[in-house]
């Protein structure tokens, strides 16, 4: 979630902030058990058990959430519908903010996210060049005739994604909604007036590093479509493509 | 020239080049690799490209064997491929091309199928084998068998010419009818 | 002698000639063959390309591939294989060259042949492991064989019944002899009292009557048991000294009646 603060705000006040948050999620909802961690210098850890008017907070499921009050971010780990909206407000208000959007943008690591949303990715930690291809044992009787294309290759793909290890992202997701085009004349689909609604999901342990490896390894060419190479720029990869 | 000419060079003493095609560099390489561990009485050598037409400046031998690498996980490989052939003289073909296509042990993986692979190597009169390059065993064995083919292509086996051996090798059948 | 030295000096020079006459001929045969092929080189690179596209493809492949191959039939039907000079040496490289492969194959199907050899010898050892475990069992089996036929004895009447009368008469005689070995024994360790047993209790009257010896005793509760089976219940009556019945209950040679406490039967040890 990302928060587009409308004043300045001067100085945290992390018990202040606790207060608040407490108090706000308590007013609505008097079953709900909130405890709050320090656990690293620039974050506030939020564990937040939901319960009903009538039930007790369930324990099992709770709702983790990180805030990092020098920037307008907070991450949280739980996707239910029902409390969004006042968990957004809560966090609003507590950390003296105006609006609260939810960006598209969904991982199991934290610190990828955290590399993305705050733009730092790009720093090298180790400095490892992109790989060479490794030395063939007899490479004076293997001769590779495209040496410029593979050149031209890897230098397109180290502009767009960069020297360094990408950021750990699962899944990118594109829901298009889209007239359908096709090169062939006439066809059912073609006449369509309506869009076409598909839903592509590309999903791997390390997607980035996947798609980084596509144009290298000869599965596509490059340059890859900009769709996939934004990924990280744009701090998305939940995207919805509609005709403009 | 952009197009690829059989027989446009004098041959080097005792040597035969294959030159393999196809969008995966790894792949071509490992095979490389294990067409050079062979033995055999002449020198080898093996040019890696992954799509013609070759870029002209380099000073290269006479290419005796075209094998393309169709990977079928890939419909972009099948792709280079067929665009390649479109730079090759037609008497390359009385021998001289021969169609590779790997993956197929994989059948959840692959893309392509293996009629498509067929339908085009039947189209062009050339042989077609399908191995799976991934494999090691598997590729030594693809390996003998087109170092075999190169030495004929090349010449160095008395008798036999790359036309005959095509004649000899059965080149695939008529896909069946399903699929025309 | 001299004579033959001569003959030998212009041999040794006419060979060293033929070496290098080899050489030279097959050194001009090879540049003959490379000025045809230079030759027919340049003739190819006149030739233009052409290439394919999918369509046309199959067609004109086939049309080349016949005029190709006609091409290579007449040529054929015009060659005539050549060999390479016979000469000396050239004989002599070709027959060292023959006799290495030979000796190589050779050596191979020595080394085929006598592993197959120790394979055989393996099985053949085996095998007569086994034949011999086969044979001793063989052995045993008649052996047991010809015992049980001999204990076999042919089935006559008679025998068996002189058989049962000899058993009956064994028996018998064993009966009796057991019958006075228990006389004997109990005649020896339980006598009838005599003056010399000391009375323990005063109150015991002495009967008048005459006691039986241990032995009667027993024959009495003998012969009940078998005789009325479904009474075998004898009175104990004066002539039973008490002390011996005490021993019989004691041991449980004798039981009492389960309500008459004066009635005795004897322990059906053969039941």
């Amino acid at each position: 979630m990302s928060k587009e603060p409308d004043e300045d705000v001067d100085l945290f006040d992390m018990e202040q902030f606790k207060r608040s948050f407490k108090k706000i999620l308590q007013r609505a909802l008097k079953n709900v058990t909130i405890s709050f961690r320090d656990a690293e210098e620039n974050a506030i850890w939020i564990r937040i058990a939901w319960g009903t008017q009538c039930t007790k907070p369930n324990q099992y499921k709770p709702t983790y959430v990180v805030h990092y009050p020098q920037t307008p971010y907070a991450f949280t780990s739980s996707r239910l519908k029902s409390i969004m909206p006042l968990l957004g407000q809560a966090l609003t208000v507590a950390s003296k903010h105006h609006q609260i959007v939810k960006m598209d943008l969904r991982s199991r690591h934290l610190d990828s996210l955290k590399a993305i949303v705050f733009k730092q990715y790009d720093q090298t930690f180790e400095n490892h060049n992109s790989t060479t291809p490794l030395q063939e044992r007899l490479d004076s009787r293997i001769i590779h005739e495209n040496k410029v294309e593979n050149e031209r290759v890897q230098r397109i793909t180290q502009e767009s994604f960069g020297d360094y290890p990408q950021p750990q992202l699962e899944f990118a997701q594109y829901k298009l909604e889209t007239k359908f085009k096709s090169d062939l004349n006439g066809g059912i689909l073609a006449e369509r007036k309506e869009p076409l609604r598909c839903l592509i999901k590309f999903s791997s342990p390390h997607l980035l590093e996947a798609l980084k490896s596509l144009a290298p390894a000869g599965i596509a060419d490059a340059p890859l479509s900009p769709l996939l190479t934004c990924i990280p720029n744009k701090g998305m990869n939940y995207f919805k493509i509609r005709d403009k | 020239m952009s197009v690829l000419r059989p027989l446009d060079k004098l041959p080097g003493l005792n040597t035969a080049t294959v030159l393999l095609v196809g969008s995966e560099d790894a792949l071509l390489q490992q095979l490389a690799d294990s067409m050079l561990k062979e033995d055999c009485a002449s020198e080898l050598r093996v040019h890696l490209a992954k799509a013609l037409p070759l870029p002209s400046n380099v000073n290269r031998p006479r290419i005796d064997l075209i094998v393309f690498v169709i990977n079928l996980h890939s419909k972009y490989s099948l792709q280079h491929v067929e665009e390649s052939l479109h730079h090759v003289d037609a008497s390359f073909f009385l021998g001289r091309v021969c169609f590779l296509g790997t993956g197929a042990g994989q059948e959840h993986h692959c893309i392509l199928h293996r009629n498509t692979v067929l339908k085009l190597a039947h189209t062009y009169r050339s042989p077609l084998f399908f191995c799976d390059l991934e494999v090691e065993d598997f590729r030594a064995t693809m390996a003998q068998r087109l170092v075999r083919m190169l030495l004929i292509c090349a010449g160095h086996v008395r008798g036999v010419s790359a036309l005959n051996l095509l004649s000899l090798l059965r080149t695939s059948e008529t896909p069946p009818p399903e699929e025309l | 002698m001299s004579v033959s030295q001569q003959d030998l000096d212009p041999d040794s020079t006419t060979d060293v000639e033929v070496v290098t006459d080899t050489e030279e001929e097959l050194i001009k045969e090879c540049e003959e063959i490379w000025k045809d092929m230079e030759e027919c080189q340049n003739k190819l690179s006149l030739t233009g390309t052409e290439t394919l596209t999918n369509s046309n493809a199959q067609l004109s492949l086939l049309i080349m591939q016949v005029k190709c191959l006609t091409a290579e039939l007449s040529q054929w039907h015009k060659e005539t294989p050549e060999i390479t000079p016979l000469t000396e040496d050239v004989l002599i490289t070709l027959g060292t060259e023959e006799f290495q492969k030979l000796r190589h194959d050779l050596e191979m199907v020595l080394s085929t042949i006598q592993s197959k050899n120790e394979k055989l010898k393996e099985d053949l050892e085996r095998e007569q492991q086994w034949l011999d475990e086969q044979q001793q069992i063989m052995e045993s089996l008649n052996t047991l064989y010809s015992e049980l036929k001999n204990q076999f004895v042919t089935f006559s009447e008679t025998r068996i019944f002189s058989e049962l009368k000899t058993k009956m008469l064994n028996i018998k005689a064993f009966k009796e002899k057991l019958l006075s070995t228990l006389g004997e024994f109990l005649e020896d360790h339980f006598p009838l009292p005599d003056g010399n047993v000391k009375k323990k209790k005063k109150n015991v009257q002495e009967s008048t009557k005459q006691l039986i010896t241990l032995h009667e005793i027993l024959e009495i509760l003998i012969n009940r048991l078998f005789d009325v089976p479904h009474d075998p219940y004898v009175k104990i009556s004066d002539s039973f000294w008490p002390p011996y019945i005490e021993l019989l209950l004691r041991n449980g040679i004798a039981l009492r009646h389960p309500e008459d406490p004066t009635r005795l039967r004897l322990e059906a040890f053969h039941q």
